[in-house]
């Protein structure tokens, strides 16, 4: 969480985010999304990208963020680098992207899961994710890849 | 605790951290202060270069200067940017490794550390011994020898730098697929353990004594054996030139070779020139000469990083898909003839690409038919039974994954084939057959598959008792018979063995049920023939390309899953009252007057049930290892063959799914794990 770096400002539910832009791969509009029903939470599915089969996470039960009523299940997918591999994750739109001035950038709320800090704009407060704590909490944190 | 492994990371790191700053503020300095995503992927690369200490001061002010640019900070955001370029070589730090060299403390270090890498090495090279394509012992020689070279290199030991760095290429030009480890590459690579511990020692004697290292006369011709066997052989070669145009002798040669190098690094050519036997000319004639004979040989052959056939196959597939989506297009039946005949061009390509692209991850089974050979010999030993093994077809290509994926299964059979499958040389000889027995191990391949048969000369299978042995497991019923076809399922059932006792290669009803699983694993099937008193033959059918699957295609309510072909035994519309309720065994159909378990995929993969009004399910009968099973879908939607991707490691224990495949339209389909389906 430093000075100058970029956030993608997405929603889970009504909620606003930010996603770490420099590990943001690319934004899969309404995609396809293949389920998998048996995967262990917070994997969801899989989506096509670039010919590969990319497993999706779902971080709304994670972020305690219901689901807009109605709203499919993958309006948007948000591709982040993990290292060596690339991780989809599913978010209910990609709104803004914002350059941090250090003078906006406060502590995470107490306890909060996944969240590294927040970004004030203006009156609105986007909370920032983590994007490791993202990769470990579903089970895929960047590995180092040998030299 | 000082590693040298890692102060050696350190010191190269150093380097490359450098260039690496220097090359991000050439992209920086061209860089459009608009762009917001470019910007912001530079001052990532700045903070994590600013980790490393010697470039840290320089990262730092370089991300700030990005961060200001991305803010709107400065009047001329491209000057700002510009002048990252004096930045980094003004305040990176100096390399430095000039300090660290000869510093006492580091060489006591040093000494310890490597005598224990040295240990690891020669404990390694004893495991290789037994098995020459041991990965992971290899892997420990490799490190081990790295390891020391690193730390040699700090502490100025350039003798046992030169000497490690030589057996190190040895074992990468064996890792790469360069060749074997032979026995005298073995032997080679101790006596440069052997070597490295004299060196180690005189550092050691010296650190204590104060006294100077003794010159290692010993090691040019070491060193020189071991650049021969690691393919480094410029010397040996410029050598023989040289003799060949009578430049030199063989003796001014082996001379030269045998002198002590002046410098690290020092050349057969600087050597023989220094010796005053040969002119300077002279060698550059013969470095010439080599250098033409090197360009015709690189023609022949080149290397590749198996992670960049990886990514060319990859991007072959995305090519195929592509044009497979390009071709169902919604609107692909306006386009003019110019456009169709355009893509039926790249279609053809694409095909060539695929097949090229396939050909070049193709190995030989050569390394896993040597492997055989060895485990034959000594499992006959063991058995006290001589056996002569015959091996046919080892050039056979297949796919690298498949040649590692086989070694397992061919070493069941034939541990089986030798301690069950042939008899005792008494027995053998009471009915007439030679006293050593012959067991054959052949490949071939054609129309995309791969044929390797295991078949020993030795008693036959045992019908009669196999089936009463089966009843007993459940895996037969009473009375019914043993066909060929039943033959397999019945002897990869687990836990199946006739075997009268169980001895230390096999009979402990663990085998080929790992076989059958296997061959599953890869897409194959396994056949079995065999004839009482004359033998028995596993034939083991294999794709050739293991990512290509041929699929039947099942929609189950809004999702389409794919089961492969290679399992599937037959298709039915069961009547529902064929379909059964058992409190033991859950919902059963009956299938040629057996009952099959069934396993419902709507309710496994969270579809719902069916309306009223659906029609009948399909029934897919499906060969699991040891077990027949009826998965039911709402319908069959086609055949077609697929590339299966394998799912993230992460997603890999998601029970019941082997794979995921694209199916032409940017929709991806699951690939069923049949055998997973049965245990759930």
């Amino acid at each position: 969480m430093k000075r100058g770096a970029a956030w993608l400002v997405v929603r889970f539910g009504t909620r606003e985010y930010g996603l770490a832009w420099s590990r943001v791969v690319a934004l899969l509009r309404a995609p396809r999304l293949t389920r998998l029903p048996r995967a262990r939470e917070p994997w969801c599915g899989l989506v096509w990208h670039r010919g590969k089969a990319l497993g999706v996470v779902d971080l709304r039960e994670r972020l305690h963020v219901r689901a807009l009523p109605g709203a499919p299940a993958c309006p948007w997918a948000v591709v982040v680098s993990g290292g060596d591999r690339l991780v989809a994750v599913a978010v209910d739109g990609v709104w803004e992207l914002r350059v941090a001035r250090e003078s906006d950038l406060g502590p995470p709320p107490p306890g909060a899961a996944l969240v590294a800090g927040s970004l004030r704009l203006g009156a609105r407060r986007v909370w920032l994710l983590d994007t490791d704590q993202v990769l470990a909490a579903a089970g895929a944190e960047q590995r180092q890849v040998a030299t | 605790m000082w590693l040298p492994g890692r102060v050696g990371s350190r010191l190269s790191t150093a380097e490359t951290a450098r260039a690496r700053l220097q090359a991000l503020a050439v992209e920086a300095a061209s860089a459009d202060p608009g762009d917001l995503r470019g910007l912001a992927a530079l001052h990532t690369r700045c903070e994590t270069l600013s980790a490393d200490p010697t470039v840290a001061s320089a990262a730092r002010s370089a991300a700030d200067v990005l961060a200001s640019v991305m803010l709107g900070e400065y009047a001329d955001p491209r000057a700002a940017l510009a002048g990252l370029l004096d930045a980094p070589s003004a305040t990176a730090a100096a390399p430095t490794a000039g300090p660290l060299a000869g510093d006492p403390a580091y060489s006591a270090e040093f000494v310890a550390e490597a005598s224990t890498l040295l240990q690891t090495a020669e404990v390694n090279l004893l495991s290789l011994e037994t098995d020459p394509s041991h990965p992971e012992a290899l892997d420990a020689v490799l490190r081990a020898f790295h390891t020391v070279k690193g730390g040699a290199a700090l502490v100025g030991l350039l003798d046992a730098q030169t000497l490690a760095h030589e057996a190190e290429g040895v074992l990468v030009r064996v890792r790469d697929g360069g060749g074997e480890l032979t026995a005298a590459a073995i032997d080679l690579l101790f006596e440069s353990v052997d070597g490295l511990r004299l060196l180690v020692a005189d550092l050691s004697a010296s650190l204590a004594t104060g006294v100077a290292p003794r010159p290692a006369t010993h090691l040019p011709a070491l060193v020189s054996r071991l650049r021969m066997a690691g393919g480094s052989d410029d010397e040996c070669r410029l050598g023989e030139i040289l003799v060949a145009a009578g430049a030199a002798t063989a003796a001014d040669v082996d001379a030269a070779l045998a002198a002590p190098l002046e410098s690290a690094g020092e050349r057969l050519g600087e050597r023989l020139v220094r010796s005053g036997n040969v002119s300077a000319k002279e060698v550059a004639t013969a470095l010439r000469m080599q250098r033409e004979r090197h360009a015709e040989h690189a023609a022949e052959a080149v290397r590749v990083d198996p992670a960049q056939l990886d990514r060319l196959l990859e991007a072959s597939t995305e090519l195929t898909t592509t044009l497979a989506a390009l071709r169902t297009a919604p609107d692909a039946g306006q386009w003019s003839q110019a456009a169709g005949l355009t893509l039926a061009r790249l279609d053809g390509l694409s095909q060539e690409l695929s097949d090229l692209a396939g050909g070049l991850c193709l190995v030989s089974l050569q390394s896993v038919f040597g492997r055989m050979a060895r485990l034959v010999r000594d499992v006959g030993v063991q058995c006290g039974k001589p056996v002569e093994l015959v091996l046919d077809g080892a050039e056979t290509r297949v796919e690298r994954a498949l040649a590692e994926q086989l070694a397992d299964p061919l070493m069941h059979l034939l541990r089986n084939a030798v301690d069950h499958g042939l008899e005792e040389p008494g027995e053998r000889a009471a009915t007439g057959k030679p006293a050593t027995a012959r067991l054959e191990l052949r490949a071939s391949a054609a129309a995309g598959e791969v044929l390797v048969t295991v078949s020993d000369d030795g008693r036959g299978l045992d019908r009669e008792r196999l089936r009463r042995r089966a009843v007993e497991l459940g895996a037969l019923s009473d009375g019914e018979p043993l066909d060929e076809e039943t033959l397999v399922r019945v002897l990869c059932a687990p836990g199946l063995s006739t075997a009268a006792s169980v001895t230390t290669v096999s009979g402990r009803g663990v085998g080929l049920d790992v076989v059958h699983r296997a061959v599953q694993a890869l897409h194959g099937a396994l056949e079995v023939r065999s004839e009482r008193g004359l033998g028995t033959t596993f034939a083991l059918r294999l794709p050739q390309n293991l990512a290509l699957l041929d699929t039947l295609v099942l929609g189950v309510g809004e999702e389409v899953f794919l089961v492969a072909a290679s399992e599937v035994v037959a298709l039915l519309r069961p009547q529902p009252d064929r379909l059964r309720e058992d409190s033991l065994h859950g919902e059963l159909l009956e299938f040629e007057a057996r009952l099959l378990p069934v396993r419902r995929l709507r309710r496994l993969f969270g579809q719902g049930e069916p309306t009223a009004a659906a029609p009948l399910p399909v029934a897919v009968v499906v060969d699991t290892p040891g077990r027949r099973l009826a998965l039911l879908a709402d319908e069959l939607l086609g055949q077609q063959q697929v590339v299966v991707q394998r799912l993230a490691p992460e997603l890999a224990g998601t029970r019941g799914i082997r794979g995921a495949a694209a199916l032409g339209d940017q929709r991806l389909a699951l690939v069923l794990d049949a055998a997973e389906l049965e245990a759930l």
